[in-house]
């Protein structure tokens, strides 16, 4: 799909963008920045597009003010089973099936996006620490309504007394005044210069991400932030795509690679997320990119996975021992919560939770079975799933 | 389709009644997989491991196969794939035969030959096609150390070893990046009903642990996976001995 890649218009006025599907929001972020239009959403990664954004409904930094990316989403050309090219908009039921249908129900050809506005290419960010998990959640709780962007990284090796323990990293686009009064930056306050580091070697041996690494990894990660800093001015990339700064960065993790696996449990539902990180931190995954993070409201994709709650994300070794079995039973603690994992990162849930943690499946297969009969759209989620 | 750690969902195994194909079903049962066919000839330990691995929670049909009928292989074994995916075909079948008596009895050679070298090129090609058109799936293909270097003391079984391992690594090849995945087993002595009263070799193993080392061999997508892995290294030390004192060995 990266092959429909054209930016087709720009409404620097309104901040619309219509745009193919295979155009990537760093693409987006390299045409709209110097206009000051930012992207409504954005992951840990600026290299999705924008057809995938829709397809998986992601979410980022912002969910708790902006909600998912399908709700900035103005419409969109659908092209269907039976071969038809349909415009779908926002509040009817293809809309809401496309919206994290993960690419079933058609090609998402093009989309027209409702753009955020910004005065400058900086964030201010205030960086604080948290000791533990209790500490983390009642910071986040009690602030983050401040915030338009909020995160937290967390070291799931920590153990005891400091579980949970994370740098909370919060922010929002620096106003124009905010800058310096003499900074290069002011020159060109709307620039997009993402820096690159260089890859990793092509072959990395096994096991270089061990419980020994990582657990240095964090522990000098938790020691180098700040204690409390506020007003600091970031790039973009900085911000929010600090992975994206080393291409190729999946090669440290060896030839047998990693798998991710992110849920979310209802507020109300704190002692779930106790259990699970305690299990984690028991166990020993050596996770080195763990993020904690609150949502706002659900969106209204039938297959959309935030909901208002607490969402852990992690990256582990995929030759960990006994890793299958032990997400296994961590998918049984977040399905008792009334959870659900993240169908965009999930490689390997077993199809007999799904119902329990997306409870409009049946109406997301029943639209399938009529708006594609033969099933021509597929994929090896659909098919481990039966989506 | 199988997960991240590579355990199917769907799995058919060709010679129901094999303690190694039955120790990966019983292993892969436990994780994933949720539908089992097992084809074999018609025979009340068919229907007794079926109904073992129903008791375990799975799906489990049997269909009749014979290996010997490679006649019948389209037809038996396509109705089982146009009833769902199967995302690996475990090609477990194949006889001992002995050797003694089958050097004087060149029928009773043959037979071997045909269940575990013709019988198995047959099955493995039908599966194979299956596989490729449906776009994904794993043949993992139980062939031995027998296969590696022919012995003095059971060359007739062995060669028919060396030819469906021959067969498997060049159908791998064949079928490298269409999303079939062919793996060889080779596991070397296997206490099982099929060695009952040989005199056990160094470094014996069992059902189990080849089944175990099937389920990590389908998690690193392995092309060859040996039982014992040390088994690996003595063979190959083994296969490079000069003819002249290899046939004085006592194999």
């Amino acid at each position: 799909m990266t092959g429909m890649d054209r930016v087709r218009t720009i409404d620097a006025e309104a901040g619309v963008v219509v745009c193919d599907a295979g155009v990537s929001l760093h693409r987006l972020m390299e045409v709209l920045l110097p206009l000051g239009w930012f992207v409504p959403v954005t992951p840990g990664t600026r290299y999705v597009t924008v057809g995938g954004a829709i397809g998986a409904d992601i979410h980022g930094k912002n969910h708790h003010v902006s909600g998912s990316f399908a709700r900035h989403v103005l419409a969109m050309d659908l092209l269907t089973a039976d071969g038809t090219v349909r415009t779908v908009t926002p509040g009817t039921p293809l809309f809401d099936a496309t919206a994290g249908g993960m690419g079933l129900t058609g090609v998402i050809l093009s989309a027209t996006v409702q753009l955020q506005p910004v005065e400058t290419s900086l964030m201010s960010v205030d960086t604080e620490r948290a000791t533990d998990l209790d500490d983390l959640m009642a910071r986040l709780t009690a602030t983050d309504h401040r915030y338009r962007y909020s995160v937290a990284w967390i070291d799931l090796l920590a153990r005891g007394t400091s579980m949970g323990r994370s740098v909370l990293t919060r922010g929002d686009h620096a106003p124009l005044d905010a800058l310096p009064a003499r900074a290069r930056a002011r020159r060109a306050p709307l620039a997009f210069r993402p820096g690159q580091l260089p890859a990793p070697p092509s072959f990395v041996p096994e096991g270089l991400l061990g419980k020994t690494s990582v657990g240095l990894f964090n522990e000098l990660w938790y020691r180098r932030a700040p204690r409390s800093r506020t007003g600091e001015l970031q790039k973009i990339s900085t911000f929010f795509h600090p992975l994206d700064g080393v291409p190729h960065w999946n090669r440290v993790y060896g030839r047998s690679g990693f798998v991710q696996y992110q849920f979310v449990v209802g507020y109300g539902k704190e002692e779930a997320l106790r259990r699970v990180v305690r299990r984690i931190s028991e166990r020993g995954c050596p996770s080195f990119l763990a993020v904690l993070k609150r949502f706002g409201e659900g969106d209204p994709g039938w297959l959309s996975f935030p909901m208002p709650g607490w969402t852990l994300a992690l990256d582990i070794p995929a030759n960990l021992p006994g890793l299958g079995v032990f997400l296994d039973e961590l998918d049984e603690e977040v399905a008792a919560a009334d959870g659900r994992v993240y169908l965009a990162k999930d490689s390997r849930l077993r199809p007999e939770m799904l119902a329990a943690m997306y409870p409009r499946l049946a109406d997301f297969r029943a639209l399938r079975a009529d708006l594609d009969p033969r099933g021509v759209f597929r994929s090896d989620l659909s098919r481990r799933l039966a989506l | 389709m199988k997960d991240a750690f590579g355990t199917p969902q769907s799995l058919l195994v060709l010679g129901g009644t094999s303690e190694i194909g039955l120790a990966t079903a019983r292993r892969l049962v436990a994780r994933r997989t949720r539908t089992v066919w097992l084809a074999g000839r018609p025979s009340p330990a068919l229907e007794e491991a079926a109904s073992g691995l129903r008791d375990m929670g799975a799906d489990v049909r049997t269909v009749a196969f014979d290996a010997l009928d490679p006649e019948a292989h389209e037809e038996s074994l396509g109705k089982i794939f146009a009833e769902g995916d199967i995302d690996m075909v475990l090609l477990a079948f194949g006889i001992l035969g002995d050797q003694a008596r089958d050097e004087d009895d060149p029928l009773a050679a043959v037979r071997v030959a045909q269940t575990n070298y013709t019988g198995a090129v047959s099955a493995g090609l039908v599966c194979a096609r299956a596989l490729q058109s449906q776009g994904h799936g794993s043949l993992v293909v139980l062939s031995s150390v027998a296969g590696e270097r022919a012995r003095r003391s059971n060359f007739i079984y062995g060669s028919s070893k060396a030819g469906l391992d021959a067969f498997s690594q060049g159908l791998g090849d064949a079928l490298y990046g269409t999303g079939v995945h062919v793996m060889v087993v080779r596991p070397g002595f296997v206490r099982s009903k099929m060695t009952a009263g040989l005199e056990e070799a160094p470094m014996a193993t069992t059902p189990e642990a080849v089944a175990e080392a099937i389920e990590t061999g389908l998690r690193r997508r392995s092309e060859t996976v040996w039982v014992p892995e040390r088994c690996g290294w003595s063979c190959r030390r083994c296969g490079t001995r000069p003819r002249q004192v290899f046939r004085r060995l006592p194999l």
